[in-house]
């Protein structure tokens, strides 16, 4: 790093807000995709949009490389640093900067966790709907980066539906404010363009969020399955006669294990091959009447237990269950491979139990844990990273797991994004034109192909050099 | 004529386009059948230095601004297919040129309801509303159309066929260009296909007609019902004037048992209300959804809902007696206002938007026109942009750096 620069930017974020010392730099060094590392040669913590202005500002004039990052909890490498780059991070951004009860929204800062906004709305009778595993470390720039989402948006959408509007510092250190609520946009939505871009179109600062109203009466469900695929059944049936639960997770056998023997032990029946966990809310009416028929639909496919939350510690412990459950899994190897495809939801249970072939030709262990009512599968794979020969199978394995979901009509990502994990696979859902059409952006927002290179867009001829492929990296 | 007769190479000229352009001239109007054709077509007209018009059936354009500059109007009405319709995902997929009306019938023969529900829907195309930006009046209920794009296929500048999205509920593979490309008029690309998600159809409907003083009390009555938990499908007051008899209509729809429990825990004031429900609910539903703009003109004001009593109060004085207006509806809860106006003298229209403009200035109110050619002669049917226009601009030039597609129908010229 030019010495310079880093003066430079020294002067604007003082000694808290720069990190140089390279064993700090270190905790930067990978986002959730473990395998991928690279340390930052700086580590810039901004306290405003200002600050992050100036310091892009000085960054665009020495030609340094950026890579934005929330909490790093992203799990497809998009928050890895970049050769020559640094990181801009938003954990000194966490500020809710307006609650406007009367409109239903909130403008917070990047930084601000996830679940700190529903913390904050909740004395209004508000909640902020995306609500992603990690919702209480990761944070709200990082979901808008990722297009995140969450068992609950099933019925609530992904985070794309919630934003209405934000804050962008450019690659030169412009301020966009795109912040002012409206019911459409005025002219091109460049939000709904800006989210789930992955950072590469500059760094979001400030948010602007639709919260929506808590639903008077919340109803969760645990079904017992004898099997997988009853369970994926019953999914399908659900959906096919149009009810609408607000949540529809699957849990296998060896995630029910590593969650009971766990601190996030939910009392999911041990022996139990599968569980569907539902939520129902709205009006009493109205979940008592969906409720009594999904419970109709469950005992047809032959479940062996349903039980509703009697009180709000159980359906409490239950969520802990299944949003603890890739925690969880840490007790089966040291190592988690999270693996986000979309299905076609009428094919849920064949492509679960190809996906279970595929790790098991492998000798690869596999836990399925996911949000079924939207056909997101997420097959885990455990391994250990310093078993090379593992490590290329568990590769191997995802690769496959992407190409069966895209041949049967499926997609790479359904809440993760691409990153450096699936850049490559995107070839196998897009054309050459198609991907062509995505640079046409990216030329407008990052002209000099600086902010977080190499990530999403697969590396073609002489059009991205910064980065090599990820399965590149490990053969 | 001359000058396209090389661009079309055989294709027949469909028809004539009136009312699209600055210069008033109708523009020749080509609708080809293939995608071939059409991309032959988009390819010649690039060589030839010809401005393109894309249009579906021409019902949208009463809602943006006239072209600055086309030559030729290029229609997707003939590429017609429903696509892909699977009812147990929830989702379908059809051809730009698609009836808008036939895809919200074969959802509903699917036990689904499309958004976004539109009046005149049988003589709009799908790619027509997406391009449009349209949303419907289940909008409360299902918000804005952009929420249920789940991807497209499109036709850019440059000839090449384009996906972004998919077929799926649940997506976030790539960059969302379909975003970019609802609402922005046909300056971006041509839409050739798109897929939207699918709402479980309601099982039973009630409609409540309501008769008040006027629209403050009809207002009031709405407060009071935003203050419960009930999710209306439709929550609207309808009115000849700020000052005379207004209408407030509610509409309950889902599951039957809950449609029925709402009825019956309406505030007692309901208690006078015009109940339909079942054939005479869907025939209720059907007059408002119709009871559009058709010839008129309209003025579409949104503001945050916190706002709304200021906007009203400053436009009312606006709309009273001697004013165009022929009614307005308010969606209280949305904090959605259209004036519906007489279009006989489009001066006298284009003189009250000024006046609306003006006296709305800095409410933060975001005002929208729809009208003749007469009118959008006179008027911009959009706000100003402000400082992500020139990102705009930028995009457009790298979607379509040889002007192909015609300008000025967006806001600000885009």
């Amino acid at each position: 790093m030019d010495q310079a620069c880093t003066a430079e930017l020294r002067a604007i974020l003082g000694a808290d807000g720069l990190v140089e010392d390279r064993s700090r730099r270190t905790a930067y060094e990978c986002d959730g995709l473990a395998f991928e590392r690279r340390v930052p040669e700086l580590v810039l913590l901004p306290i405003s949009t200002e600050q992050t202005a100036q310091c892009m500002r000085v960054l665009r004039r020495f030609g340094v490389p950026v890579v934005p990052r929330g909490a790093g909890t992203g799990l497809t490498g998009g928050a890895t640093p970049v050769e020559n780059g640094v990181v801009i991070g938003t954990a000194r951004m966490r500020r809710v900067l307006e609650l406007n009860v009367a409109d239903h929204f909130a403008r917070v800062e990047a930084g601000l966790v996830n679940a700190d906004l529903s913390r904050a709305c909740e004395p209004h009778g508000l909640f902020y709907a995306p609500d992603p595993s990690s919702q209480r470390a990761c944070t709200i720039g990082g979901n808008v980066a990722n297009n995140a989402g969450g068992p609950h948006c099933f019925r609530y959408g992904n985070t794309t539906r919630h934003v209405e509007g934000l804050v962008l510092v450019t690659h030169d250190g412009e301020v966009l404010d795109l912040s002012e609520p409206g019911l459409d946009p005025l002219g091109y939505d460049l939000v709904g363009l800006l989210v789930g871009s992955e950072g590469m179109f500059g760094v979001v600062t400030e948010v602007t969020l639709r919260l929506t109203p808590s639903p008077e009466r919340v109803e969760t469900i645990l079904a017992i399955f004898p099997d997988l695929d009853g369970a994926c059944d019953t999914v399908s049936d659900i959906i096919a006669q149009r009810l609408e639960p607000s949540a529809l997770e699957i849990l296998d056998k060896l995630t029910i294990e590593a969650v009971e023997a766990s601190v996030f032990a939910a009392g999911y029946p041990a022996g139990a091959e599968a569980v569907l966990l539902i939520e129902v809310e709205g009006s009493d009416v109205e979940v008592e009447v969906n409720a009594n028929d999904i419970e109709a639909i469950l005992a047809r496919r032959g479940a062996l237990e349903v039980r509703r939350a009697e009180t709000e510690a159980e359906r409490t412990r239950l969520w802990a269950g299944r949003k603890g459950a890739y925690g969880a899994m840490g007790r089966i190897a040291p190592d988690l491979y999270v693996t986000d495809v979309v299905v076609p939801r009428t094919k849920l249970r064949e492509l679960v139990r190809r996906t279970t072939e595929i790790c098991r030709e492998r000798g690869l262990k596999i836990a399925n844990v996911f949000h079924a009512g939207d056909g997101n599968l997420h097959p885990n794979i455990s391994y250990d990273r310093r078993n090379a020969d593992e490590l290329a199978r568990v590769l191997e394995a995802g690769t496959r797991i992407m190409e069966v979901c895209i041949e049967a009509g499926g997609t790479l990502s359904g809440e993760h994004g691409i990153g450096l994990e699936k850049q490559e696979q995107m070839r196998l859902y897009f054309s050459a034109e198609d991907l062509d059409a995505m640079e046409l952006p990216r030329a407008v927002f990052d002209p000099e192909g600086r902010m977080n290179p190499g990530k999403t867009l697969p590396i073609r001829a002489c059009m991205e050099t910064r980065t090599k492929p990820l399965r590149e990296v490990q053969s | 004529m001359t000058r396209i007769e090389p661009l079309l190479g055989g294709m027949e000229v469909a028809g004539e386009l009136r009312g699209a352009t600055r210069s008033g001239a109708p523009l020749p109007l080509v609708a080809p059948r293939t995608e071939a054709a059409l991309v032959e077509l988009v390819n010649r007209a690039r060589t030839d230095g010809l401005k393109l018009l894309p249009v579906g059936r021409g019902t949208q354009l009463r809602w943006t601004n006239l072209a600055t500059d086309a030559d030729v109007a290029v229609s997707t009405r003939e590429l017609t297919s429903i696509v892909a319709h699977e009812p147990d995902d929830g989702t379908i997929t059809a051809l730009a040129g698609t009836s808008y009306g036939e895809l919200w019938d074969r959802a509903r023969s699917g036990g689904h309801h499309l958004s976004p529900e539109l009046p005149s829907a049988h003589e709009s195309t799908l790619g027509g509303v997406i391009a449009a930006g349209r949303s419907g009046v289940d909008r409360l209920r299902l918000g804005p159309l952009r929420n249920q794009l789940l991807g497209t296929r499109a036709l850019l500048a440059d000839g090449t066929i384009t996906k972004s999205g998919g077929r799926l509920v649940k997506n976030v593979t790539g960059f969302d260009l379909h975003r970019l490309y609802c609402g922005s008029q046909g300056s971006l690309c041509i839409l050739l296909e798109a897929s939207l998600r699918l709402y479980p159809a309601p099982e039973a409907v009630c409609h409540l007609v309501l008769d008040v003083a006027d629209v403050g009390a009809a207002l009031a009555l709405a407060n009071e019902l935003q203050a419960t938990r009930l999710a209306p499908w439709i929550l609207a007051i309808d009115a000849d004037g700020p000052s005379g008899p207004a209408h407030l209509h509610l509409e309950l729809a889902g599951r039957a048992a809950v449609v029925a429990h709402e009825r019956d825990s309406l505030p007692a004031a309901w208690r006078a209300a015009q109940i339909s429900e079942g054939d005479a609910a869907a025939s209720a539903h059907e007059v408002y959804v119709e009871s559009g703009v058709q010839d008129a003109a309209l003025v579409r004001i949104n503001v945050r809902p916190s706002r709304r009593e200021l906007a009203w109060k400053r436009c009312a004085p606006l709309v009273g007696t001697g004013s165009p207006l022929r009614y307005l509806r308010l969606e209280p809860a949305l904090a959605s206002l259209e004036l519906i106006l007489d279009p006989s003298d489009p001066q006298r229209v284009a003189e009250l938007v000024s006046k609306l403009r003006a006296t709305l200035a800095g409410t933060g109110a975001q005002l929208r026109v729809c009208g003749s050619a007469a009118l959008r002669s006179r008027v911009d049917c959009f706000d100003q942009v402000g400082p992500a226009l020139s990102w705009m601009r930028q995009l457009r030039e790298r979607f379509d750096p040889h002007g192909l597609f015609a300008t000025g129908r967006g806001p600000a010229g885009l």
